[in-house]
């Protein structure tokens, strides 16, 4: 299987010249095949956004190699980064990031938009994602109309309507309650399994971890311990991972 | 504590607080630059011929005290948004809502007190430099000019102190009635949607036609002397109203059309269109007053460029000769030797009577009379071709050559000691019959009198002649050049005025229009990074960000030139053209803006850079 995330003896150092260096990623090695649906986990200040910022290419690495789908992204600069972001990557952050000053469909049609997509193009894009995500009736809206389930879904919609190779997820369900956040999984389950597209999460939260294939754990900027779902449920996985987190953040 | 609180945050917080700080200080000094002016009734009354210009300045300065106070709302605004949140931290550890809004009270007090005297200060410098720099290059002293004038002083300080209390006042009142959790979230508060419904078509189409009203009162009722005063406060409260809801809902309309066009697809169109939709709603007070503030500015320096202009023109309509030099002594031919761009330079003969001047006619023939031909010359229709007359031409005009008669007698008469019964006669024989002595006059035309080094020539000479001719104190000494000086006794306090209010106005402008594009900088940082993870080059953001600037910028300038048009007609009464100086003042205005443009997209995109990380 090819891998669409190659990172290999990535180092990321702050106040690296100084007495005191901080080293929030340590020789990270980390693979992600194509299709895939990988979750970080790890405690608060283990190097988790770090490592998400750097393989989105939106922080530069001290040093290390990041291929994402072949390409050596930190070689790019800044429009090449750019293209490659809007080609290749789609982004699900906690706090939405929507643009406030942009209605619902015109927030998911920005990718296509930047890319020059056709008008019909875009109209067909959005128009399948939003029926995907349950949007259909809030593409007139304007986020501040929206819930906050809503707006995750937005944000999920505009992720993925330019057919992205991989999405990074950094909490995604962190500002949900949990009805919410269980839907917002399912749908990036779906959207893993029915349009084959690759997930990189970061997240706290054991239960959304859940849904993932794979959980990497991070701690002082290395992981420590991987998981894998395999064959189990995700009911059973669920609890592997919780009794994996009450020996681990002791 | 809570002092220590305020401190910390002024520490903490002093970018946006300096921003705030500077509008404040730059508002202070130009309503005190106007007040200055405006409350000088010895100086407006001895420098123009126009018997209201008293009211016409306590006019502007209403004009100009409720474009001050809505900015200064807007400031105050500013300062409540930068502070809620840690007044509902401070609340909710415990600080009671009347200590939090004394503080609030205290800060907006002791803030606009301290932009206050540095305001007076820097207004009073301001009036200073323009006034003395503005009356140098235009040659003019003004009588009873002042830098400081007490009453204007007192009107200032009562003004902004009233208005500084009342912003005050409703601080508190806002932080009384506002809860806890809504000041804590005050941050993430999203911006007003904007409306598309009906409503907004209506109002967007009744901005329209008041503006369009307001040019109609303009051109037809104030230009026309109808009521002038009431027809005036109509004009500007119609003009007022219709731009600000042009701004607040036609320009909706035009913005909502484009967003639903194929047009906006492209790019980052569509987000551009989302941001202006968005920031109109928000900028609609401030894009009127900015509106109104690029008008006058560009109105004042019309009509002050329209005399600067016209003056030399119509001096030079007066006389075919720039001056006119009776017995030239020696110093005055080498000064007449100096001027530059010299057309023609004339020596006539004559023999003074007591109640006559006698010329030689036969010189008229060898060296012929300049003169006007009596044509319908308007300010417009420019300086007309000089003619040159004999002496038979002097002494039976044509009915289009009788100014030629007017030249002669301008020639001695003045300097004559009985110049109101004397008479000119053009007759060889008489001339040489005559036993008084042969005296000379020499007429010089220069084609431009306003450029050095003729200008100072041109004074000199005049000068050493109302030395040696008494008479020509009170008559002036004949020439375009004496109308040209005559002029501007009568339109120079004019001229100033038109200038200094100009400088006064778009500084205000400047103050103003980037102080409110600047506020959203911490707004626009975030929705930028979106656009970069979305995959926006930063070509692409930055295009975007200027044309969003731009947009904004000219909505303004369009409106001001419009309004500028329809209003000049306004100046008809007190001036021939009030058109003649447009050209040029646009030129200039429009300069100044492009630039503060530029600077303002400069400074934005910088301060949108520090953000990211």
């Amino acid at each position: 299987m090819k891998n669409v995330i190659d990172v290999k003896n990535l180092n990321l150092t702050y106040n690296a010249n100084s007495q005191k260096p901080f080293y929030a990623l340590k020789d990270v090695n980390l693979q992600v095949t194509d299709g895939d649906f990988v979750a970080i986990m790890g405690p608060s200040g283990s190097g988790k956004s770090s490592l998400l910022n750097v393989l989105a290419s939106l922080q530069a690495p001290t040093n290390g190699e990041v291929l994402i789908d072949d390409q050596n992204i930190w070689q790019l600069n800044a429009n090449q980064l750019a293209k490659f972001r809007g080609q290749k990557l789609g982004f699900i952050f906690q706090e939405y990031n929507l643009i406030e000053s942009l209605s619902v469909f015109d927030n998911i049609a920005l990718p296509l938009s930047l890319a020059k997509a056709p008008t019909a193009t875009i109209k067909a894009a959005v128009n399948h994602v939003a029926t995907l995500l349950h949007l259909t009736e809030q593409l007139n809206k304007f986020p501040s109309e929206l819930s906050g389930g809503q707006k995750q879904r937005v944000a999920a919609a505009r992720a993925l309507v330019h057919q992205p190779k991989l999405i990074f997820g950094d909490e995604p369900t962190g500002a949900l309650d949990s009805a919410n956040a269980r839907e917002m999984m399912n749908y990036l389950s779906k959207i893993n399994a029915e349009q084959h597209i690759s997930i990189l999460m970061v997240t706290h939260d054991g239960f959304s971890a859940s849904f993932a294939n794979k959980i990497h754990f991070l701690s002082d900027g290395q992981i420590v311990q991987t998981l894998e779902r395999g064959n189990q449920s995700r009911e059973t996985f669920y609890r592997a991972v919780l009794d994996f987190l009450g020996t681990f953040e002791e | 504590m809570l002092t220590k609180i305020a401190i910390q945050t002024i520490k903490t917080k002093w970018k946006d607080l300096l921003i705030l700080f500077a509008g404040l200080v730059i508002s202070t000094a130009i309503f005190y630059m106007f007040s200055t002016v405006a409350n000088n009734k010895a100086f407006l009354t001895a420098n123009t011929s126009i018997k209201s210009i008293v009211v016409v300045f306590i006019i502007g300065e209403v004009l100009l005290g409720l474009i001050t106070f809505v900015y200064l709302n807007f400031a105050n605004r500013f300062l409540v948004q930068l502070r809620q949140r840690e007044y509902g931290l401070l609340m909710m550890f415990g600080a009671n809502k009347l200590s939090i809004s004394r503080l609030l009270f205290m800060e907006t007090f002791l803030l606009g007190l301290i932009s206050l005297v540095l305001g007076s200060f820097l207004g009073a410098g301001l009036t200073a430099v323009a006034g003395s720099v503005l009356q140098k290059q235009l040659d003019l002293t003004l009588p009873h000019w002042q830098i400081f004038n007490s009453t204007g002083f007192i009107v200032t300080i009562c003004y902004f102190i009233i208005v500084f209390s009342l912003n005050g006042f409703f601080n508190q009142l806002y932080i009384n009635r506002t809860d806890i959790n809504k000041l804590l979230q005050a941050n993430q508060a999203a911006e007003k949607t904007p409306k598309t419904g009906a409503a907004n078509f209506i109002t967007g189409i009744i901005g329209i036609a008041l503006l369009i009203l307001s040019f109609v009162v303009m051109t037809q009722l104030v230009a026309k002397g109808t009521m002038i005063f009431m027809s005036l406060i109509l004009a500007i409260g119609l003009n007022i109203s219709g731009t600000y809801l042009f701004i607040r809902s036609s320009l909706t309309l035009v913005l909502n059309l484009l967003q639903s066009s194929s047009f906006a697809n492209m790019g980052l169109r569509k987000f551009t269109l989302g941001q202006l939709s968005f920031r109109l709603r928000a900028f609609e007070r401030i894009l009127t007053i900015v509106t109104l503030l690029f008008a006058l500015a560009l109105g004042a320096l019309t009509v002050g460029r329209g005399y600067e202009l016209s003056t030399p023109t119509l001096a030079e309509q007066s006389s075919p000769f720039t001056i006119n030099i009776n017995q030239p002594s020696k110093q005055d031919k080498q000064l007449i030797s100096q001027l530059q761009g010299v057309t023609y330079t004339k020596t006539y003969q004559y023999k003074q009577l007591t109640h006559e001047i006698v010329w030689d006619a036969a010189q008229f023939n060898r060296d012929p009379l300049p003169y006007y031909k009596a044509e319908n010359s308007t300010l417009t229709a420019g300086v007309p071709k000089i003619q040159f007359g004999t002496a038979q031409q002097i002494n039976k005009p044509n009915s289009s050559e009788f100014l030629i008669r007017q030249t002669l007698q301008n020639l001695a008469t003045a300097t004559n000691p009985n110049h109101l019964s004397v008479g000119n006669t053009v007759d060889a024989r008489k001339f040489a019959i005559s036993t008084a002595p042969i005296k000379r006059v020499t007429i010089v035309h220069v084609k431009n009198m306003t450029a050095q080094p003729n200008a100072q020539i041109l004074k000199k000479l005049t000068a050493a002649q109302t030395k040696r001719f008494p008479t020509l104190a009170t008559l002036g000494v004949s020439g375009a050049y004496g109308f040209l000086v005559i002029s501007k006794g009568v339109f120079g306090g004019l001229e100033f005025m038109g200038f200094f209010l100009a400088i006064a106005f778009l500084v205000m402008l400047a103050s103003t229009l980037m102080f409110k594009v600047l506020s959203n900088v911490e707004t626009d940082r975030r929705r930028y990074q979106i656009l970069a993870m979305i995959g926006a080059t930063p070509g692409q953001r930055m295009l975007a960000n200027a044309v969003e600037i731009a947009i904004i910028f000219i909505v303004p300038l369009t409106i001001g030139i419009i309004d500028v048009v329809y209003g000049l007609p306004m100046f008809k009464a007190v001036m021939v053209n009030p058109y003649i100086g447009l050209t040029s003042s646009l030129l200039i205005i429009v300069s100044f803006y492009v630039l503060y443009y530029i600077l303002t997209v400069v400074v934005y995109q910088r301060m949108l850079k520090k953000g990211d990380k």
